[in-house]
């Protein structure tokens, strides 16, 4: 098993309209650390896109479901997918969201602590967007 | 919003068993306080009675699903007393198992804090049962 840290974060934005968004491949782009601009379709159903730290990378997202769930996997062309757990659940008018992120084979400790503070930047950054929606 | 907390606890198992087990709601006595687990088809498909230390709690349960989704509301008499969003995730040959609880509207502060230092509790008895 990998080291893992699993992030919680409560969204003031109904659950919803919170899923519809993010089940929606083409948003992927204004909350995560992927360049907008590059972030496009392939034709086999994945999403190609520059990470904001360099480097093409392959996207892979879980089919829309009535369960919240919204896995997806980050890799690189050829490899196999990591797939990194995501859901949204309800809370009354908001929404819960839980990520679990793992430590990834030759990350040493200081770049997995690194890399979870990036991810958490990540997810404000997508609480702030989904809230400013609502307003 | 109500306040939430998640919990987590990785498991030496597959993913695969992990759910196996906590779907079967017979199993919930071997690892929490509740005894006497019946299905209680009157209160919906997927809900069962249970004895409990301040009397019979009714648990709604989250139909059986292939993303390993086990989320469960328990009311007492007419309220709801607690709810929580589960879900058991694949860690290599291991897993990870989230429990989100949302403090609900009649339950205070510390007895959400103790509830969830009671629930942190089952997890580990989970944990070992599951990893024996």
């Amino acid at each position: 098993m990998r080291r893992s840290h699993t992030i919680s974060l409560s969204i003031d934005y109904p659950y919803e309209a919170a899923y519809r968004f993010l089940s929606d491949p083409r948003t992927y782009g204004d909350w995560a650390a992927v360049d907008k601009q590059s972030f496009r379709p392939l034709g086999n159903g994945d999403w190609e896109g520059t990470t904001s730290l360099g480097g093409v990378r392959h996207f892979r997202f879980t089919p829309v479901n009535t369960f919240g769930v919204l896995d997806h996997a980050v890799f690189t062309p050829g490899d196999t997918p990591l797939w990194t757990p995501m859901r949204v659940t309800p809370n009354e008018g908001g929404t819960e969201l839980t990520f679990t992120f793992y430590q990834r084979p030759g990350m040493s400790e200081e770049e997995f602590a690194s890399a979870i503070e990036w991810v958490t930047m990540d997810f404000l950054t997508l609480k702030s967007v989904l809230e400013a929606r609502w307003r | 919003m109500l306040k939430a907390r998640t919990l987590t606890v990785e498991i030496a198992r597959p993913p695969e068993d992990v759910y196996r087990f906590l779907v079967d709601p017979a199993n919930l006595a071997g690892w929490t306080m509740v005894q006497n687990g019946r299905p209680e088809p009157s209160a919906g498909p997927n809900s069962w009675a249970y004895d409990g230390p301040r009397g019979t709690v009714l648990v709604h349960f989250t139909p059986a699903n292939p993303f390993f989704v086990l989320d469960y509301r328990i009311q007492a008499g007419p309220q709801t007393i607690h709810v929580a969003h589960v879900r058991v995730v694949r860690n290599g040959a291991g897993a990870v198992l989230t429990h989100t609880s949302v403090q609900q509207p009649l339950v205070s502060d510390a007895m959400f804090a103790s509830e969830e230092e009671w629930m942190m509790s089952d997890l580990l008895v989970l944990k070992t049962l599951l990893e024996r």
